[in-house]
């Protein structure tokens, strides 16, 4: 017993196999999803009456914060990514994500970013400002609860695990898919969460640059958000800028089981299936020019107020497209309505009422009645549960046969989809009709008369919430005693259900191929590695069972390490945001620094073993990978990875241009930074970058000197580069200009600084590089490893040739 | 009833709105309902001739008409929603110009963590009510003193941000007397719930009577520094039954320009004309300062008469 344990808890925290890393997000988003469920329900006793006073203001508004932070963050995304992380692999027909390890690192950055944001709970306060998080509240002069910052450390975990997995899966989806596998053979799924991905990249680097910037006003006193030319609106826009795009992101994989289930269940192929993934891609796109229909009544000017109202209703178009070809699918069809598909329609009906709803929001001159209100709870509520979750809770039962192996309770199910339904518009529909309530107030007086319409809509949450202990009973009660489902209980066509149920570890003994037509071949046989008809099948026929078989190619695939580093990161940003305010005013913050030793010392430990670990990813050679057929997955990886890098300088930058646009005072170019040393500094890094080229040509031709002499040049002229930045700041901080001093010494210090720390990060992969080029690595075709460096290193420079005008020439 | 030009507005423009998406409503839900009742699986339903099979890839179905059909039909309604839109919206975002608008009718809004404050053009400022006149437009400009607020008022359906740094203009024209509430619509800290203030809209010649029954004059108006001025308040009734009953009390004068009273308050005496008292304090500037200096008189009222304030300049020399 002992035994099992230790090796099931060793199994489930090192793995690095895709479908145990898909089980790990679900039911870790299951659990908050509870949590967070319990802080609504509270919320809705609050609420039920007038005057009540089962919560305090100061209760309340951390709940009505850390429920939104978790429903959004850490429940619809990961509970979307852990069915993305079981079938999509399946579904494309590859073993693994293309870096298993980083996965599995996602995942417990995932997780810890989730407990640090509880923790936050008992550290003063939580964060108590609604999940926009709007400034100059959510400075240290307003806000100087610890929890804040835990908060905000726990947000910046959380970026960091969605943009490694999102780089995972772009690589994964562009260059593994099965041979034969074009794009367009995907369904709408893999569609959905390629499109989410590409939105992921480009919205969360500009919130990570907003909580940032946010934390070192707070720990640092620079004063972004609490100085009037940032402020409020700095805040909106960065903030927006990701929020919209955000909020899409939390629908489109739902819109992807929707759009997979529905075909699948009324037994005829999705209608229009390509103007359906087209719409998604465009909805996508202007998803990203409609974020100052959030800011409509910030006084943003009538021309731009006028733009986001078309951009804005624009993009309800696309989702038009959708619905249609959904409701369309069905004629003539043969619908089973089964639980998965009473989801994925329910999932429709509320995403009709949400999305006309938001119309409504879309027009400037409504919204400047509406903004605020309970309409607008109603609306996005309408979205977010009415077609996420359920949508979502489709997938969940859908796939609950593949993942388990056995048939969840239909009975209970159907039970489970009405009382959600009808427990939903009870809960919601009030909403729309309270549309003269502030929303995030803790309580309202007798005399208006939203009363009775608050107490329907706690009553609907009762039973929503009361509807959801069905779904977890019947989905651990199945998961131990369901009937075996076998491999493709639902006749669906999609590459998943073509493996047992539930899937041998190494999912496929064969890789598929797609023929021409769209057939689809395993090995040379016709048949299917499900029991159907394959030659040497796998498992149990009835697939209840997994397959003790294993493939030679992917063996235990277990790795301490990424949970370690994962820890090490947690306990990092732990020692960073609990320490005591160092001083009153401005408030800033003084770090605990055991805290922050251990992490670093452990980071450094777990990095090492990281990398030192042999653990070799299979890269087919055959596979379909248009469009980037001649770049290597690693080298995908960081191309993405500076896609990222280049929004987060980008909104930097964008913040700078921001506050000096708003400032009628900035100081004259060459008055506050010597030209002098921007100028060094740009060519020492300059001739940095030809350095590195260097050292690429002497690994290619071979020679070691060359390359160790420049490498060691690149290390010192990198040195260099921070011993006048160092300099420079040093010279400042003795004439009393310090990074709290004025927004142009907070947007110098901040951006150069960051910079700064990319300088250093390349410095160390020098120092690793050089090491081993002196053990007399890298000679023999093996550069790859310098390749990606020179990669980073010139995407660094490129960013100091930026802001070099920016900051010393203007 | 109307309450207000922005409530008329709202309501036309809302309906607007609701008829179209109750419109779109009944057709696409009948259309999903349709569907779903006539083509679930029955015994007798047909199996379709293209239903997925495993192993091969759906052909794909649909015709661009389809698309092209939706995409038409919701442009031309959106269009229409639109179009409406801006009309309103350059309706709201045109207010008239503080020249334009009655004495009093042009007020400063700004936010504190939790209360509003009132400041009108003659020195009165109140943390609670609003009071406007009917009948007449009014120009509120919103801004905040620390945090993001959201200044609205129930049943006028407008509101606007209250930003630090940042006046937003708001304005409506008031058609029906009464007492409508102000709240915060953005969360703003521990006191957000009770963020509240009074829009109180009373008839015209009220407003005038209170709005102008304390008035204040200093002579000599122009002065040096270390030079004194005589800074009288003058009230005149403001019950509300216009009896012309005489105001009682005390008068408090201050200011924020250095300089001293002889006395910060003085009592009122019954003036000449009925219903008329005043009293009066002397000022004494010590430096130039900005060159001039604001003198605000306060009266706090009395059973029958309602609060009210002053304010003018002295020129100092
Ligand atoms: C048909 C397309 C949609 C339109 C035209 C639309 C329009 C709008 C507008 C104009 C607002 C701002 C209202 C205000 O703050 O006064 C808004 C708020 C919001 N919408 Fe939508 N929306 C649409 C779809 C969605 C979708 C698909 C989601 C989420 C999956 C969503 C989630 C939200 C959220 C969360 C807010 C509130 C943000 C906040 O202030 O906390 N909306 N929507
Ligand atoms: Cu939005
Ligand atoms: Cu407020």
């Amino acid at each position: 017993m002992g035994q099992r344990f230790a090796y099931s808890a060793k199994r489930w925290l090192y793995t690095t196999n895709h479908k145990d890393i898909g089980i790990l997000y679900i039911i870790t988003s299951l659990f908050l999803f509870a949590a967070a469920g319990v802080l609504a329900i509270t919320m809705r006793t609050q609420l039920s009456a007038p005057d009540n006073n089962v919560l305090t203001a100061n209760v309340y508004n951390q709940f009505v914060t850390v429920h939104g932070l978790l429903m959004i963050f850490w429940v619809l995304s990961p509970l979307a990514f852990g069915f993305a992380n079981f079938v999509i692999p399946l579904q494309i027909g590859c073993r693994d994500l293309a870096f298993p390890r980083l996965n599995s690192m996602s995942y417990w950055f995932f997780l810890f970013s989730g407990v640090m944001m509880i923790l936050s709970f008992f550290f003063g306060a939580a964060p108590d400002l609604g999940w926009t998080l709007y400034s100059p509240q959510n400075t240290g002069q307003f806000s100087p609860a610890i929890g804040f910052n835990l908060g905000a450390g726990a947000l910046i975990l959380m970026v960091v695990s969605i943009t490694m997995s999102s780089i995972n899966f772009l690589v994964t989806m562009f260059k593994m898919r099965a041979p034969g596998l074009k794009l367009r053979y995907m369904s709408v799924f893999p569609w959905a969460i390629l499109v989410t991905i590409f939105m992921m990249l480009y919205a969360f680097p500009s919130f990570l640059a907003a909580v940032v910037l946010l934390y070192v006003d707070r720990a640092f006193g620079t004063v972004y958000f609490s100085s009037i030319q940032g402020g409020s609106l700095l805040w909106d826009n960065v903030f927006w800028f990701f929020g919209h795009p955000e909020v899409y992101i939390v629908l489109f994989p739902a819109i992807g089981i929707i759009a997979d289930i529905i075909p699948t269940f009324a037994r005829r192929p999705l209608y229009g299936s390509k103007y359906v993934i087209g719409s998604l891609v465009a909805a996508a796109l202007i998803s990203f020019v409609v974020w100052g229909h959030h800011m409509f009544v910030t006084g943003i000017g009538i021309a731009s107020t006028k733009l986001y109202t078309v951009t804005t209703i624009a993009v309800s178009l696309p989702f038009d497209v959708i619905v249609i070809s959904l409701i369309e699918t069905l004629g003539f069809a043969k619908l089973r309505l089964k639980a998965p598909a009473l989801f994925a329609l329910g999932a429709v009906a509320n995403f009709i009422v949400g999305g006309i709803t938001g119309v409504f929001l879309a027009s400037v001159a409504l919204d400047y009645a509406l903004r605020g209100t309970y309409f607008v709870v109603a609306h996005f509520h309408y979205i977010m549960v009415g077609a996420s979750i359920i949508g979502l809770i489709g997938g969940l039962y859908y796939w609950f046969p593949k993942i388990t192996g056995r048939m969840y309770d239909e009975r209970l199910a159907k039970v489970h989809f009405v009382l959600s339904m009808i427990g939903f518009q009870v809960l919601y529909f009030p909403m729309f009709l309270l549309l003269d309530m502030p929303r995030r107030i803790v309580t309202y007086s007798p005399q208006t008369d939203w009363g009775l319409l608050n107490l329907t809509a706690t009553l609907g949450g009762l039973i929503f919430g009361g509807a959801q202990l069905l779904l977890f009973y019947n989905l651990y009660r199945s998961s131990r005693v369901g009937p075996p489902s076998g491999p493709n209980p639902w006749d669906a066509w999609t590459l998943e259900w073509a493996l047992p149920s539930p899937p041998p570890p190494h999912d496929f003994d064969v890789i598929p191929t797609f023929q021409a037509d769209g057939t689809i071949r395993f090995g040379s046989g016709p048949g299917l590695p499900n029991g159907l008809g394959h030659s040497n099948e796998i498992g149990n026929p009835n697939g209840s069972s997994v397959s003790n078989k294993t493939s030679p190619l992917h063996h235990e695939g277990l790795s301490p390490w990424p949970v370690l580093m994962a820890f090490a990161a947690f306990i990092f940003f732990l020692g960073l945001t609990i320490g005591k305010p160092a001083n009153p005013q401005p408030v800033s913050y003084q770090p605990f620094w055991p805290l922050i030793a251990d992490g670093v010392i452990l980071g450094i430990i777990s990095l090492f073993g990281y990398s030192r670990e042999t653990f070799t990813v299979h890269e087919d050679t055959h596979v379909e990978s248009w469009p980037f057929k001649q770049v290597p997955n690693m080298k995908l990886g960081i191309w993405t990875f500076l896609g990222a890098e280049v929004i987060f300088f980008g909104v930097l930058i964008g913040s700078y241009f921001f506050v000096r646009t708003n400032d009628a005072a900035w100081p004259p170019a060459g008055s506050l930074f010597e030209i002098r040393n921007g100028f060094a500094m740009t060519l020492v890094l300059l001739t940095s970058s030809l350095t590195a080229i260097m050292a690429l040509a002497s690994a290619r031709a071979g020679n070691r000197n060359g390359l160790i002499a420049s490498l060691g040049g690149t290390l010192v002229l990198g040195a260099a580069f921070l011993y006048i930045k160092a300099g420079e700041w040093f010279s400042l901080g003795a004439s009393g200009v310090f990074q709290n001093y004025s927004l142009p010494a907070t947007s110098y210090f901040i951006t150069t600084g960051t910079h700064g720390v990319h300088v250093f990060a390349g410095m160390c992969m020098t120092v690793y590089l050089l090491a081993k080029a002196i053990k007399g690595k890298y000679l023999h075709g093996d550069h790859t490893t310098l390749e990606h460096f020179g990669l980073y290193w010139h995407f660094v420079d490129i960013v100091w040739v930026f802001l070099f005008p920016l900051f010393y020439l203007i | 009833m109307a309450v207000s030009s922005t409530q008329v507005q709202f309501d036309s423009l809302f309906g607007l709105f609701t008829y179209l998406a109750i419109a779109v409503s009944i057709i696409v839900f009948s259309l999903l309902i349709y569907f779903v009742v006539k083509y679930r699986d029955k015994p007798s339903s047909r199996q379709p001739d293209d239903t997925p099979i495993l192993g091969k890839v759906p052909p794909s179905r649909g015709h661009a008409r389809s698309v092209v059909v939706t995409v038409s039909l919701s442009t031309i309604i959106l269009v229409a929603l639109i179009i409406g839109s801006f009309g309103a919206i350059d309706n709201i975002l045109s207010p008239p110009a503080p020249s334009q608008v009655c004495d009093g009718c042009s007020v400063l809004v700004t936010g504190h963590q939790f209360y509003w404050n009132f400041a009108y053009p003659n020195g009165h400022s109140d943390n609670l009510v609003l009071r406007v006149p009917l009948g007449n437009s009014i120009r509120l400009n919103v801004t905040s003193a620390d945090v993001f607020h959201d200044f609205g008022i129930i049943g006028l359906d407008i509101k606007t941000d209250a930003i630090p740094g940042r006046t937003n203009v708001m304005w409506f024209t008031t058609y029906k007397a009464g007492n409508f509430t102000i709240q915060c619509f953005e969360l703003c800290g521990i006191g957000h719930a009770t963020m509240k203030g009074i829009l109180n809209v009373v008839d015209e010649t009220t407003f005038q009577q209170w709005y102008t029954h304390t008035r204040i004059t200093c002579s000599p108006s122009s002065v040096a520094v270390n030079q004194t001025s005589q800074c009288t308040a003058l009230l005149s009734d403001s019950s509300p039954s216009g009896l012309g009953l005489t105001p009682k009390g005390n008068v408090t004068f201050s200011t924020p320009a250095l300089g001293y009273f002889n006395t910060r308050t003085c009592t009122l005496m019954a003036g000449t004309s009925k219903g008329t008292a005043s009293c009066s304090v002397l000022y004494t500037p010590t430096a130039a300062g900005t060159g001039s200096a604001r003198i605000t008189s306060v009266y706090g009222g009395d059973p029958t008469q309602s609060d009210s304030s002053g304010n003018t300049a002295i020129l100092i020399a």
